[in-house]
């Protein structure tokens, strides 16, 4: 009870907005409810007004509110639409409005990459699949969602875990203003600012001053200080374009 | 204390007249120059694009009447010169029909995607002469360090609007239509994307003003074509495909879809999917232009050192012709050339483009990683190429027979 008392700014959202999503959930006849609506938008509310703390630059809050907003809201879209082609397209304004988070965090790159990958290719793909396979329209899947409550339920759950975790407590809040969430990434300005740091000649860090957020430091920094994993990661995605192109029915056995 | 700055205006040759001049309207105007210069530049961009767009449509009518042996429009105006604008006032005013089967929404969004994205890409393109310093570069948006994968992105939304066009449609050749584009697009992105990192690997950056910087400071000879020119084939190609341009625009086909994806769309949302394409075109020429031709550089008339009203002027002049002669050869290729069949379209991008330009790409890596002479770049291209033709002339039959055994090969191995 008395964790309840400290922690309800951060269940009370969670308990309205997994009623709003369960209840805006499709099944069965077209409804509108307003009422899960505007439970839903005080649930983001509240979590925009009590938890995240404004940086003080504008600028920067408004386009952070503005994307984070849009990104919040277009996800709920996305998985209560009832036309699989609209939830397509609104993951691609998903992607779009997390792009422009990237874009304030100075991550140009990630940015970019994550709209040519994401929106550009994945999401054209699966609206390529959706007009290929809809042809006599909408079917009983698209109508009913199969278990609202018990996803929603779980969904809720992991938000309000990561929530709990990435929020500051009183006495960590006093530390970092900046945005409100601890940061779980090491400190960037410490190193930025350790002198002999930049001075020797074998120092792969990107995070010195100069070149941060630009090619040339993401580069040094995917290809020196995290070498293995971005070899490892494209070995595996070598691997599976390979066997996929092997499993493909072959069109001269008939099977295609 | 306006009118004073209008004098370094006319003295030609001491400063940069042009700057000054964009410097004075914001003056004129109230608003800082750091808003007030991109604020200009979109505004005149915007303007010539859309008057250009209309002249690029009557110069293709004539570029086809002549080579079909033809006259071309001489109705409206001296030569057809005021066709262009009949036909925007016909757009703006026929009936703009939506039918009562399509999905809403989509349908009025479709085209305003199109447009939207394609004048972005405008954004990072530079328009005339750029400075690596201090100086003023005629860029929407200067000093982007990630251009070229800005503009790929953007590029690589611009798919939304043809294939939404022809799924809200609810039309069998608007839907065939947009699925060719989903798939023609994505696959041609990857060629189109390949053959650009070998620039960015010369120059090291990818930046388009560092692009041009690199090429206009080795002179003629710098020019990244002399370097790469199986690179700027595979880009020219691409991006062609990637604008729907014959002999890549099977979206749009008209024998078999009709319209393909704008089969249903009339009046002012059927133009601007038309704006959007020739948009496109006019951005891919400025990219040819940057990449591969040395932007703003021409030897003897506009050089790296030149500074002043008079350069600005020649250099904004060069790029333009230069962009101007890579539409022309679009124009041309229009009507030379027929269009693909579907799986060819799609052997070309996968079994040609892309193996090529990733052989193009490990070249250029041999070359900077052991320092090697940039001659060899050109003689690599030549030597991929000649053996790209020389595998797609093999005898069918000896190919048949090779592939068969290597499936013969992955089935013994299967089992």
């Amino acid at each position: 009870m008395q964790w309840l008392k400290e922690h309800w700014l951060l269940v009370l959202p969670m308990v309205l907005g997994a009623f709003a999503v369960a209840r805006l959930m499709p099944k069965g006849e077209p409804r509108s409810s307003l009422l899960a609506r505007l439970v839903g938008l005080t649930a983001i509310g509240i979590v925009g007004g009590s938890l995240l703390q404004p940086t003080g630059s504008v600028l920067n809050d408004a386009l952070f509110f503005l994307f984070a907003g849009v990104a919040v809201l277009a996800a709920i879209l996305m998985i209560t639409h009832r036309n699989p082609a609209y939830s397509a397209l609104w993951f691609a304004v998903v992607t779009l409005a997390v792009s422009g988070l990237f874009l304030l965090q100075s991550a140009p790159f990630l940015a970019s990459a994550t709209v040519i990958v994401y929106a550009g290719a994945i999401i054209v793909t699966f609206l390529f699949v959706l007009m290929l396979a809809q042809q006599a329209g909408t079917t009983n899947y698209d109508q009913n969602s199969r278990q609202p409550v018990v996803a929603t339920f779980t969904g809720f759950v992991l938000l309000g875990a990561l929530l709990f975790v990435l929020l500051p407590s009183k006495e960590q809040a006093a530390d970092c203003p900046l945005t409100g969430f601890v940061s779980l990434a090491p400190k960037v300005h410490s190193v930025a600012q350790s002198p002999d740091q930049s001075s020797t000649p074998q120092s792969t860090s990107a995070t010195t001053a100069e070149n941060f957020g630009t090619m040339r430091g993401l580069g040094r920094s995917l290809f020196g200080d995290y070498l293995f994993a971005v070899e490892l990661a494209g070995t595996l995605l070598l691997v599976a374009s390979i066997g996929a192109i092997v499993i493909t029915p072959k069109r001269s056995s008939g099977k295609l | 204390m306006n009118s004073m700055n209008l004098f370094p205006l006319l003295a030609e040759g001491s400063s940069d007249a042009v700057e000054d001049l964009l410097h004075w309207l914001c003056g004129l105007v109230g608003i800082p120059v750091q808003v007030g210069v991109p604020l200009i530049l979109i505004l005149v961009t915007l303007g010539t694009i859309l008057g250009a767009c209309s002249y690029a449509i009557w110069l293709e009518r004539k570029l086809a009447a002549w080579i079909q042996d033809r006259v071309g429009p001489n109705r409206v105006g001296w030569a057809g010169l005021l066709q262009p604008i009949a036909d925007g006032a016909k757009f703006l005013l026929k009936e703009d029909i939506i039918p009562s089967h399509v999905d809403k929404f989509l349908f009025v969004i479709a085209p305003t995607i199109s447009v939207f994205t394609t004048m972005l890409t405008l954004s990072v393109v530079p328009l005339g002469p750029t400075t690596l310093g201090e100086g003023f570069s005629f860029i929407i948006a200067p000093k982007i360090d990630i251009g070229i994968v800005f503009l790929f992105s953007v590029t690589s939304l611009a798919v939304y609007g043809i294939i939404l066009g022809g799924w809200s449609s609810n039309n069998k050749y608007s839907a065939l239509g947009g699925l060719r584009s989903s798939a023609q697009v994505v696959s041609y992105e990857i060629p189109l994307g390949m053959s650009v990192i070998g620039i960015a690997l010369m120059a090291g950056s990818l930046n388009l003003e560092t692009v041009i910087d690199a090429q206009a400071q080795a002179g003629l000879f710098g020019w990244n074509i002399w370097y790469q020119p199986l690179a700027a084939g595979i880009f020219f190609l691409a991006a062609l495909a990637e604008s729907n341009r014959l002999p890549f625009d099977l979206p749009e086909c008209e024998q078999e879809l009709i319209g393909g994806y704008h089969t249903e769309y009339s009046a002012l949302k059927f133009g601007m999917f038309f704006l959007a394409e020739y948009t496109h075109v006019f951005t891919v020429s400025f990219l040819c232009s940057v990449l591969f031709l040395g932007g703003w550089h021409f030897p003897g008339i506009a050089d790296a050192e030149d500074i002043g009203t008079l350069a600005t002027v020649l250099k904004i002049g060069v790029l333009l012709s230069k962009v101007f002669g890579v539409i022309v050869l679009i124009m041309l290729l229009r009507w030379c050339l027929p269009r693909f069949r579907f799986d060819q379209l799609m052997g070309l991008c996968w079994k040609v483009l892309i193996p090529l330009s990733l052989a193009n790409m490990v070249c250029v890596m041999v070359v900077r990683e052991f320092e090697l002479s940039w001659f060899w770049l050109p003689v690599s291209s030549f030597m991929l190429l000649c053996t790209a033709g020389y595998l797609g002339f093999q005898p069918a039959a000896l190919r048949a027979r090779s592939a068969k055994h290597t499936e013969q090969l992955i089935a013994h191995h299967s089992h």
